[in-house]
């Protein structure tokens, strides 16, 4: 039994199965974004980061009140990759042969694994997010474009922040009807979240609206139709506090776009608390000294634009220059140049603001050493085929006739 | 115990308790903790929730995200304006930003909108480029936009421009062969527009009924046209409409003008056709209104201590802060600027919502009803 199944996994067929798999998740994936109206994130969580895709071949077909869709099962991206992994490590390191004549074939699948381990540890442990910044303006955290997060904040000594946050993944999911409490043997109080509204806004009750969700301190959450552009996207939902010795409770509307956090006062301190997105925080600061950008001849369509930075780090200054395809890399961290903003510096100013892609990415290198692994293989491999060729032609020049002869 | 705990069932009834349980109850988790060094301290100083979500009427959003997500105004849109949707015409649910959403002649990649925009977003220019923009041409000088035709929308001439190319929307995704037809009417520092953007054929065929659209549009049911120059105001009354709360006592020589959107009542003052004094009510903050007054004319927010020093009349019972703002009103209704103009601005603050009552125009003007205005103002009831 285990035999047959060791030789399914390490054969060709699963390999290539894997291959064409792949290919049709990225083109019906990549079709789904503008064809359909999944959107981005959604078209990437659906095919790419999933075990089981169902994807909708015919319909939607109306029958009453009722719509219904030919749905087709299929691995996910996540299911065939962890197959073409097991299936390189069955095939390509086990099953295989090894010779000297083959260490060629050895060093490229070694760098195709190192590959799919490339993308294994940026999904795993890698994040990436937007950092803004005016000119003049330094930053030292960048925000996510999808995961939120509650940060219960309070002053500390000395200038210090000590913040409590509860990660999205743990409140995101709970939709209308249910709920969840979160503590901390730190804070005087428990935080239940509820009625959490993919998008919403805030709507003052008055004469124009028509509160479909409770009204707090004369606000109430409108829920919103959820964006295929899941960024642009603004989560709500209501905050319920209770202390935990002087019993008060008191209620608040949390939304993403809030100017200031929700200020709750309790046991003689003052604690903040923001739905946001989700921050991490890099190991350095950087300002924004100045944003440069030039336009194609008589249109508004942009031919180049760049930021000259400052990297502050310790009490170390460095200047950094960014540009597209010239990032900022340090400890595992790259500030790609992304966008540039307003369009209209009459109301700033004059001063521009320049936005920078954060990704931290462990592997951010792996990919390029791959590639070099993957290169050294088949240069490897395919010179000595060349010398052996060239080996047997002489060899075979040294017997013809003529040159016995 | 345990044999009904074992039993089957109980056991049968056992995932019904876990489905209760995944509706209802509550999980408690601790918090994951950090504690580092800001830049800047967290502001933890406790204000309003309309003030910490940045709500008002007028501007209904307007918090950190105000910036994706644009800006408009959160009302049901019959009882704002009056429409008729062409035929073959579908109208969407209602959009983020949009008070209006509709299907253009079935076709998915065809869309109509109408929007509502408040302060910076409101300018003529800056909408005209924004749309000319996303088809990748440059900007319009006022010269050209001075030159661009008209179409009748509440009853006033509206400017509108056709742009046709590669249309890049709102979400980055590029659309070639598309056109756009747009109108936009400037009101009191804010914008009325009508966007339709979709295919260059759905466009160009979809045309006639566009415009027929944009035509239809005026006030809400109940309400009259808006008069196109305050010289056709109608003759005075001293009432206010009837769907008005309050009630007031026109002072001599003010003529009431028709009804529009957002307000109570409009008057022009006799001899002064450049002025008008109108009553508002809304939620919106006394801060919030006078920055968007102050950006008017382009000036600077009150700073706190100016903002403490504003005289007040008692208004409704209530002392409320009188503004006074002089220099170039670029605000008007029509989009037309005013040189050496002056308003006078009142914000009775009440709950849930404040009134406000200003008189704008050239400056002579304003001055000579200076104490009209304030009768006015205190006879309000």
């Amino acid at each position: 039994m285990f035999p047959k199944i060791f030789a399914a996994l390490s054969s060709y067929w699963l390999a290539i199965a894997c291959l064409l798999g792949l290919f049709w998740l990225t083109l019906v994936g990549t079709i789904s974004q503008r064809e359909g109206d999944l959107g981005l994130y959604a078209s990437q969580v659906k095919y790419f980061e999933s075990w089981l895709v169902l994807h909708q071949v015919a319909g939607p077909w109306s029958l009453g009140d009722r719509e219904f869709a030919l749905l087709v099962p299929f691995p996910g991206g996540q299911t065939l990759m962890l197959l073409l992994g097991i299936n390189l490590i069955c095939g390509g390191f086990i099953r295989f042969r090894y010779s000297w004549k083959r260490i060629g074939v050895t060093i490229t699948h070694v760098g195709i694994l190192m590959m799919l381990a490339a993308g294994f540890v940026k999904y795993r442990w890698g994040d990436e997010g937007a950092l803004r910044l005016w000119e003049g303006e330094t930053g030292d955290e960048y925000v996510s474009y999808h995961e939120w997060e509650i940060a219960i904040s309070e002053r500390l000594p000395e200038g210090k922040v000590k913040e409590h946050l509860i990660p999205g993944e743990r409140f995101m999911r709970l939709g209308k009807q249910r709920t969840a409490t979160f503590t901390s043997p730190e804070l005087p109080f428990e935080v239940t979240v509820s009625r959490v509204l993919q998008n919403a806004r805030a709507v003052a009750a008055g004469r124009f609206a028509n509160p479909d969700n409770p009204v707090v301190d004369g606000v109430f959450l409108q829920e919103l139709t959820a964006s295929a552009s899941n960024e642009v996207n603004m989560l709500g939902l209501y905050a319920t506090f209770v202390g935990k010795t002087e019993r008060t409770r008191e209620e608040a509307i949390l939304t993403g776009d809030a100017f200031v956090p929700y200020v709750l006062e309790l046991g003689g301190k003052a604690f903040g608390v923001d739905l946001r997105k989700k921050r991490y925080r890099m190991p350095f600061a950087v300002r924004l000294d100045r944003f440069v950008h030039e336009l194609h001849p008589r249109t508004m369509q942009d031919k180049s634009f760049e930021s000259y930075v400052t990297q502050v780090m310790g009490g170390t200054e460095r200047k950094v220059h960014i540009e597209m395809n010239s990032p900022l890399r340090h400890d595992g961290l790259v500030l790609f140049q992304s966008g540039w903003g307003p369009q209209d510096t009459e109301g700033s100013g004059g001063r521009y603001y320049s936005v920078f892609a954060v990704v931290r990415n462990p592997s951010d290198q792996w990919p390029l050493i791959s590639c070099l692994v993957i290169t050294l293989g088949l240069l490897v491999h395919f010179g000595m085929k060349l010398g052996r060729y060239v080996a047997r032609e002489f060899e075979r020049s040294d017997r013809s006739p003529e040159a016995l002869a | 115990m345990f044999s009904v705990v074992t039993s089957k069932p109980f056991l049968l009834v056992l995932p019904l308790l876990g489905l209760v349980a995944c509706k209802e109850s509550s999980a408690t988790a601790a918090l994951e903790t950090r504690v580092f060094t800001p830049l800047q301290p967290p502001d933890l100083h406790k204000v309003s929730s309309r003030e910490r979500l940045g709500v008002d009427a007028e501007n209904a959003h307007g918090g950190r995200g105000a910036e994706m997500q644009g800006e408009g105004a959160q009302v049901d849109v019959r009882q704002v304006l009056s429409f008729t949707i062409p035929q073959g015409w579908s109208e969407l649910p209602p959009a983020p930003l949009r008070m209006l959403n509709l299907r253009v002649a079935g076709d998915p990649k065809g869309e109509c909108y109408v929007t509502f925009l408040s302060g910076a977003g409101g300018g003529l220019k800056a909408n005209l480029d924004r749309w000319r923009v996303q088809f990748g041409l440059a900007a319009l000088s006022q010269e050209e936009i001075d030159k661009l035709p008209t179409l009748p929308m509440f009853g006033q001439p509206a400017p509108w421009l056709f742009a046709e190319g590669e249309f890049t929307a709102f979400d980055g995704t590029k659309n070639p062969g598309f056109a756009l037809a747009g109108v936009i009417l400037p009101r009191d520092g804010q914008a009325m527009t009508v966007k339709f953007t979709g295919p260059k054929e759905l466009v160009q065929r979809e045309l006639p009924n566009w415009k027929a659209f944009v035509a239809s549009l005026g006030p809400a049911k109940g309400a009259q046209a808006p008069a196109s120059r305050p010289a056709q105001a109608t003759p005075p009354v001293s009432e206010p409409p009837a769907k008005s709360a309050l009630s007031w006592t026109a002072p001599a020589g003010w003529k009431q003008a028709a009804a529009r959107p957002m307000r109570e009542a409009t008057f022009v003052p006799d001899g002064a056709p450049g002025t008008e004094c109108w009553v508002s009510v809304a939620m919106g903050s006394l801060e919030a209104n006078l920055l968007r007054w102050r950006g008017q004319f382009g000036k600077p927010p009150f700073t706190t201590q100016e903002l403490g020093s504003l005289p007040t009349w008692n208004v409704l019972g209530v002392q409320s802060r009188v503004v006074e703002i002089q220099g170039t009103y670029k605000g008007a209704m029509d989009g037309k600027t005013i040189e050496d103009a002056l308003m006078i601005g009142v914000v009775c603050e009440r709950s849930p919502q404040s009134i406000f009552v200003r008189i704008t125009g050239p400056r002579a003007e304003v001055e000579r009803e200076r104490a009209n205005f304030e009768s006015f103002c205190k006879s309000l009831r």
